[in-house]
């Protein structure tokens, strides 16, 4: 009956893409680089990005609810799980098990947490490049579905 | 000032905005209804120069390319504008519909637009975006102007003047109020419930899930998952929407979902490639259930006149038969259960329903109509709509809007002549008349309303 969804479902798609385009080309920077409170704010909504990552990917392993998941949580992970084979890929690094994958999920929560913590451009280190490379290939895949033509769009 | 990395996004950017502006300008001359159009153009011209701003100073090309996306998606919103002047929009409605949506949403505008699919949408384009430019731009709140929602109204096209059939938008309106109890349920109870149907052997969706390598078991899980909790959604989406809309709308809602049912099939299986809609039946008979609730079959029995107004009842006596009928055949559940994906997500929801027309009373308190007011206002507006008259005026003064729409949709059912004359037989005339009648109904009844509330007020 209705495409009052759509415009909508593309607004948060790009909302999202661009947040990890975002986060990306922050955790790019040099080392030391002191981030704004804005950029502050992008990585922490990018580390709430993964923390529903990771608690979908917990739950869906366990098969138990892990503490504070939603069904943001599980379509969080759908959207995670290629991205993240591919950063790996792109270190040349094995396909991740499940149990790897999670533990992958929690180092860069943890890497962004220090930058949390600090306010700056930690040392590199094999976490900070797998955010990276792991936010950029999420905004990549948005950007081209956003590419697309658009329900939304086409309708006139 | 640190140049652009690079140059040619910004140069792109430069001239797409170009080219909005020129295309605002001339937009800007058309004659509209409402202040809200020219509004919504405001915006989306500071829109645009931020973004292009943003572009001349950006250093990340990756976020250059969504900051020029995100001019490509706005520039398609000219097509509201477009589509909105006071010569394409059914201007009646504009009032009612500003009177719900404020209901929420006090300061909200609206603006209604005609489109070429055959759609009802409604959308906060402020939503949207704030989606877009929330994180690209920093001034984006200064740059809404105090604006926080600025409903953009769909209507299709081709049934401009169906005034009947618009009834529909009270189910858009209710996918705000569908969404607002999707937001309060308990989502770690909801994952565990689907958890416990999907279980941990999934041979009943892939027959080779234990010959899988144990790295397709995530991947996999997340799918199905993903597939429950979407379809379950979508029916809820939809499911509650109509509910709206008969709160919002009483049997009117009834009357306009047959009509489109029409043209559709009525078991078809809710897929992921027909967005998961649920089966008309099933919706149906949803809606049925709520117009059981109201005694809504003893109102119809109770509406009492001259002829023809027995002629009406009695034919709409028959259209509830009906749809009982239709909702006693049980073949769309039976659909539902030979698939696993929407066997499951559909399991809880008759227990869902039966908590929503409380919910939908808590969110939208005074606006329902409720059958008590039809049973006093139709007989008469049906008279006059026999007499060929509009359905603006009862006994007490105006009637409520949705008595007329009713009355319009109980006298269709009848199939007869507008105005009434017993030797002869309907013709498809006589629906746009009638269609015609009901409009300028409306269009008096808000008259009036507006009237009594400026004198009250002087």
């Amino acid at each position: 009956m209705s495409l009052t969804y759509e415009m909508e479902a593309q607004g948060n798609t790009f909302h999202l893409g661009l947040l990890a385009s975002q986060a990306s080309a922050l955790l790019n920077q040099t080392e030391g680089t002191t981030l704004t409170s804005v950029e502050l704010k992008t990585i922490e909504e990018a580390r709430k990005c993964l923390r529903d990552v990771l608690t979908g990917a917990q739950t869906l392993h366990s098969g138990r609810s892990a503490a504070g998941v939603t069904t943001n949580s599980i379509l969080s992970l759908g959207l995670a799980m290629t991205p993240l084979q591919q950063a790996q890929q792109f270190l040349g690094r094995d396909v991740l098990t499940d149990e790897r994958f999670i533990s992958v999920v929690k180092e860069m929560n943890s890497e962004l947490g220090i930058i949390l913590d600090s306010g700056r451009v930690p040392a590199p280190s094999q976490s900070l490049t797998i955010a990276s490379l792991f936010f950029g290939f999420v905004a990549d895949s948005l950007l081209s579905i956003l590419s697309l033509p658009h329900p939304a769009e086409a309708e006139r | 000032m640190p140049p652009s990395v690079d140059p040619e996004l910004y140069r792109l950017g430069l001239g797409l905005s170009r080219r909005i502006f020129n295309r605002l300008d001339d937009l800007i001359t058309n004659e509209y209804p409402t202040k809200t159009p020219i509004l919504l153009s405001q915006i989306i011209r500071r829109l645009v120069t931020s973004v292009v701003s943003y572009l001349q100073t950006s250093r990340d090309e990756r976020t250059s390319k969504y900051a020029l996306r995100s001019l490509k998606i706005v520039g398609t919103h000219l097509k509201y504008l477009e589509s909105a002047s006071s010569s394409r929009v059914p201007t009646s409605i504009i009032t009612p519909l500003e009177r719900v949506v404020r209901h929420a949403h006090p300061d909200a505008h609206v603006m209604i637009r005609v489109q070429s699919s055959y759609n009802y949408t409604v959308s906060n384009i402020i939503d949207t975006y704030r989606n877009l430019f929330k994180a690209l731009l920093p001034d984006f709140d200064l740059l809404l102007n105090g604006v926080t929602h600025l409903y953009v109204v769909g209507v299709p096209g081709v049934e401009d003047g169906n005034i009947l059939l618009h009834a529909l938008l009270a189910h858009e309106l209710g996918h705000r109020i569908a969404d607002k109890y999707l937001e309060s349920e308990d989502q770690q109870q909801l994952i565990q419930n689907i958890e416990s149907q999907i279980g941990t052997d999934l041979t009943w969706h892939t027959a080779e899930f234990l010959n899988l390598p144990p790295h397709f078991h995530l991947p996999l899980r997340q799918r199905v998952f993903a597939l429950v909790l979407e379809a379950r959604k979508r029916a809820l989406e939809e499911l509650i929407s109509d509910a709206v809309g008969y709160y919002l709308v009483g049997v009117t809602m009834l009357f306009a979902a047959q009509e489109l049912t029409a043209s559709g099939v009525i078991d078809s299986l809710p897929t992921e490639g027909s967005r998961w809609y649920p089966p008309w039946r099933y919706r149906i008979r949803s809606l049925l259930d709520l117009a059981i609730g109201d005694d809504l079959e003893r109102v119809l029995k109770s509406i009492e006149g001259p002829d023809p107004i027995c002629k009406i009842k009695d034919s709409a006596l028959q259209f509830f038969t009906a749809l009982k009928t239709i909702s006693a055949q049980s073949s769309d559940i039976t659909l539902i259960q030979t698939d696993g994906i929407v066997s499951r997500a559909y399991k809880d929801i008759p227990t869902v329903m039966k908590a929503i027309p409380a919910f939908i009373a808590s969110e939208l308190t005074a606006l329902g109509y409720r059958p008590d007011v039809l049973a006093r206002e139709i007989a008469t507006l049906l008279e006059r709509i026999s007499f060929g008259i509009p359905p603006d005026d009862c006994t007490a003064g105006p009637p409520d809007f949705r008595s007329a729409l009713t009355a319009g949709w109980l006298y269709r059912t009848a199939r007869i002549p507008v105005p009434y004359l017993a030797q002869r037989t309907w013709n498809p005339d006589d629906d746009e008349t009638l269609n015609r009648l009901v409009l300028k109904g409306i269009e008096s009844i808000e008259l009036i309303r507006e009237y009594r509330k400026s004198s009250a007020r002087n």
